[in-house]
């Protein structure tokens, strides 16, 4: 127990915030690791931002605890924590230079100015900004920007940084360098971050551990590939990725496996992967991502989970091309990789049994 | 270059003719009547001017005047604006009643109170105190414009501070600024362009003040003052009033171009992307209390200002017999009603009219429709720097004579009260057109409607808000004003503001009391209309 405390960089404990009579944050309960990199994952107005400007201290709980290093934090000011927040408009002071920007959290750290000075340089170096620090916010491009702001927030060697949202104002070709860039920083220096995003293939490629939220609650937690292949419930199912849904009545369950049928009489074999119950006659939802179902002109060589099926559309989306099947009663969405040719007519449908998964609503 | 409608170049044209017959014309003809002696050019009043200790005196007090309470007015306006925008304070709503209040009544209100409480027969100087002191002169009037122009301060500063983003706020204490430093770090240095055009607005009002230094100057004479006593005077200079207009104009223009050049240029680019919505973060309680204390004792003095002009308004002899009477009332009826209705005709008039032209003017310039629209931006907010008292000395060197020879009637009143809103009207009516999307006309013309049509059918409906907030300030003021009107009107075309100076300045401050509170309740009747007939949607003083 000790141990795993002192690994734990944030532990926030069944805290609530409400506004009002909106609950902002019901009873959230997660744990960051140190040196991990824990993204919560979202909708707009889920929660997540007001999550963590709490656990930044700009928000009291009303109920729950927040411990940042071990220590219960609750009722410090935000100067006190050492938390180091980017903004998701980057908030660079417009009347201070990039230098002064980055250095202001260190005229409350009592440094002697030469000791400043270095530390303004290595965190520049480190984010390669050295050259733009005699500049003015409003000089800089949006990605210069957003590294001035992490250069701000990291520069006082803070015990966790929180980044809210700071790609969102970047356009689509830079996100994604600059999110590949956060991650090897992250990783360098070996810093916590807590990051809230609504962009799911943000948080897959960034997260090491996923914190999905849903109308102020935490629905799911875990690594982005249990996150991706084992939703817990519907909505995590469809809110990251393409997914098929598929209603169907359990016939068999065991430990390991479970049988059902679905409404055209199509029979699915199903590893257990979930510890959500399923009896016998129960009817339940089942998920499968489109990358997960094969199809082919050939019949394949097992009879397991496989039905014939027609392709009534094909679109072309570069890497991939996206089937829409029709298998009895279902419409499933089925991607393959592209290659020359594009099926057409009457195929075979496999799908995977360790793919098939249960979703609860 | 776009090619520009003919009914634009019209309506442009009509707006040139207007503002050069009115407002250039005037401005000229004074700048001519302090030139042409007898025998033709010559510098000789000016020379005569800048030797007479008279004159002297007088540009030096204003100078000092407008220096010492531009600088106290503008701290207030920042303390209440802070107060009011940045910190969680009990009674905002009274606090902001109180700036609503002295931006809507008399110019001079606080004048002729402090004559009734600190004057040769003030309550608290004479009665209370039994004390021969003497508050008349600078320290009175001092006194007086910070209490009368902190709520222009404010006005401008609490938009600024309002649209500081406070995320800059949350990232200081992010990184460990305390409260203190939040506000010497990053609030103030942001604040300061808006601090600049604060004093530069406070400025331009106490130079151009006339009342409060009638009322209470006694033996300090300012500029504005010397103009009304050249013309009024035993013996009427002309030539000499002009000249003093010229002095008094040069630093107001100054000012007025600096104030424009800063507004223009908005000296901080606020680097923001997504905005965010974050309520205000507690203050400390001595900072809380302190602001509150401050806030309320400044607003007691507006209180006490308006009390006593109340309480004057019913007491039968001021100074020496404190009992309820209504013989004030009484008096003022006979001159005081046919003048109030003068007030309300011409107001009426000239807030329509200067609505309606100062949605035109901000369309052309906005949209950039009009030939020569920097002028027509320039002239058409000049009017807001030009001293009542210039622009009145001016009316008359112009109109007295043919061929345009308009004084003594109404409409040179009505005229003058347009010309002088006009930038009120202006304001109004671009701020409106700014929030409109101009592919909202596009789609109208698109559509097969003209720019005429469009304007008609898609732009004068959307901008109704706009075109009565121009309407209800524009009449306030031509409801209040009296720095040009005292030269321009008769005796049929007489104004309550005119008279109710004259029986302060001359020894009836109950009589002046009693007019006031007619006055008062005469705008807030008519305000109370405006607000039925145009519903909700006419948003009046968002402070």
């Amino acid at each position: 127990m000790v141990a795993a405390m002192e690994k734990q960089a944030v532990y926030v404990n069944n805290v609530s915030k409400r506004f009002g009579p909106t609950e902002a944050v019901d009873g959230a309960t997660f744990v960051v690791e140190k040196q991990s990199f824990t993204v919560i994952l979202g909708p707009s107005g889920c929660g997540k931002t007001t999550l963590l400007r709490t656990i930044a201290g700009f928000y009291e709980p009303d109920e729950g605890e927040i411990y940042i290093d071990g220590k219960i934090v609750n009722t410090e000011p935000p100067h006190k924590r050492s938390t180091g927040l980017v903004f998701q408009n980057y908030a660079l002071f417009p009347h201070m230079s990039v230098k002064e920007n980055i250095g202001y959290g260190l005229k409350f750290k009592k440094l002697s100015k030469t000791e400043s000075n270095e530390r303004i340089l290595k965190v520049g170096k480190t984010l390669g900004i050295e050259n733009l620090l005699d500049r003015w916010p409003s000089q800089l491009s949006g990605g210069e920007q957003q590294r001035v702001a992490v250069a701000r927030a990291l520069v006082t060697e803070p015990q966790v940084l929180l980044l809210d949202e700071p790609l969102s104002n970047l356009d689509a070709k830079v996100r994604a360098r600059v999110r590949t860039e956060l991650k090897r920083l992250q990783r360098a220096l070996g810093i916590t971050a807590i990051h809230v995003t609504h962009d799911q293939e943000e948080a897959l490629v960034i997260g090491d551990s996923v914190v999905v939220m849903n109308k102020g609650k935490i629905v799911q937690i875990g690594p982005p590939s249990d996150i991706y292949y084992k939703p817990r419930t519907r909505f995590v199912a469809d809110f990251i990725g393409t997914n098929n849904f598929i209603d169907a009545q359990i016939t068999k369950s065991s430990a390991t496996a479970l049988e059902a049928q679905t409404k055209g009489g199509l029979k699915l074999v199903i590893d257990r992967d979930t510890d959500l119950a399923a009896k016998e006659n129960e009817r339940v939802v089942l998920s499968v991502r489109p990358e997960s179902i094969h199809i082919s002109k050939e019949e394949p060589r097992t009879t397991e989970n496989v039905a014939r099926g027609r392709i009534r559309d094909a679109t072309f989306l570069g890497t991939v091309v996206r089937y829409y099947v029709q298998v009895n009663e279902l419409e499933l969405i089925v991607d393959v990789q592209s290659g020359d040719e594009i099926l057409q007519g009457d195929v075979y449908v496999a799908l995977d049994r360790s793919k098939l998964h249960l979703v609860g609503e | 270059m776009r090619v520009r409608e003919p009914a634009m170049a019209a309506i442009t044209a009509a707006m040139f003719l207007f503002l050069t017959i009115f407002l250039l014309w005037p401005l000229g003809e004074m700048i001519a009547k302090s030139l042409i002696g007898k025998n033709g050019l010559t510098g000789a009043l000016y020379y005569e001017a800048i030797t007479q200790p008279r004159f002297g005196n007088a540009f030096y007090n204003s100078v000092c005047m407008a220096v010492l309470s531009t600088i106290t007015a503008t701290l207030v306006g920042y303390v209440f604006a802070y107060a009011i925008t940045r910190v969680n304070l009990p009674g905002k709503s009274v606090f902001r009643a109180i700036i609503i209040l002295q931006l809507i009544t008399l110019p001079f209100s606080t004048g002729l109170a402090f004559l009734l409480l600190f004057g040769r027969n003030g309550l608290i100087t004479s009665t209370l105190l039994r004390a021969t002191v003497d508050l008349y002169g600078l320290p009175g009037l001092w006194f007086v414009q910070t209490l009368s122009f902190f709520p222009v301060a404010y006005l401008v500063l609490a938009g600024v501070l309002r649209s500081i983003d406070p995320t800059f706020e949350y990232a200081a204490r992010n990184l460990g600024a305390g409260g203190r430093n939040v506000f010497v770090d990053i609030i103030l240095p942001l604040s300061i362009p808006g601090i600049a055009n604060a004093m530069l607005l406070v400025a331009l009002n106490v130079l151009a003040d006339f009342g409060n230094p009638i009322l209470i100057g006694g033996n300090f004479s300012v500029l504005a003052t010397e103009i009304y006593y050249q013309v009024a005077g035993i013996v009427s200079n002309f030539g000499m009033a002009g000249v003093f207009s010229i002095f008094l104009l040069m630093p107001v223009v100054t000012i007025f171009l600096i104030q424009k050049y800063l507004v223009s240029k908005r000296l901080y680019v606020t680097v923001t992307g997504a905005p965010t919505t974050l309520r205000i973060s507690p203050s400390s309680l001595y900072v809380k209390w302190g602001l509150f204390t401050f806030c309320t004792i400044i607003s007691s003095l507006v209180v006490l200002t308006y009390g006593s002009i109340i309480v004057g308004a019913f007491t039968r002899t001021w100074g020496y017999d404190y009992s309820f009477s209504l013989n004030n009332m009484q008096q003022i009826m006979y001159q005081g009603i046919p003048t109030l209705i003068n007030a309300l005709t011409y107001a009426i008039e000239a807030s329509i009219v200067c609505a309606f032209l100062g949605v035109l003017v901000a369309y052309l310039v906005v949209r950039r429709q009009a030939i020569g629209q920097g002028f027509l931006d320039l002239f058409s907010t000049l009017p807001s720097a030009i001293p009542g008292v210039v622009l009145g000395v001016g009316y008359i060197f112009a109109f007295n004579t043919p061929p345009l020879a308009i004084t003594g009637t109404a409409a040179i009143i009505v005229l003058n009260h347009i010309v002088r809103r006009l930038p009120t009207g202006f304001q109004a009516g671009s701020a409106g057109l700014r929030q409109i999307d101009v592919s909202i006309e596009e789609a109208s013309m698109s559509l097969g409607a003209s720019r005429m049509g469009t304007i008609r059918r898609i732009v004068f409906p959307l901008l109704k808000s706009a075109f009565g907030a121009g309407f209800i300030y524009t009449f306030i003021k031509s409801m209040t004003t009296v720095s040009a009107a005292i030269f321009l009107v008769s005796a049929d075309t007489n104004l309550p503001s005119v008279i109710i100076l004259g029986l302060a300045d001359n020894g009836y401050p109950g009589q002046a009391a009693a007019l006031s509170i007619v006055v008062f309740a005469a705008i807030i009747v008519t305000l109370v209309a405006a607000r039925l007939i145009g519903g909700n949607k006419l948003k009046l003083f968002e402070v």
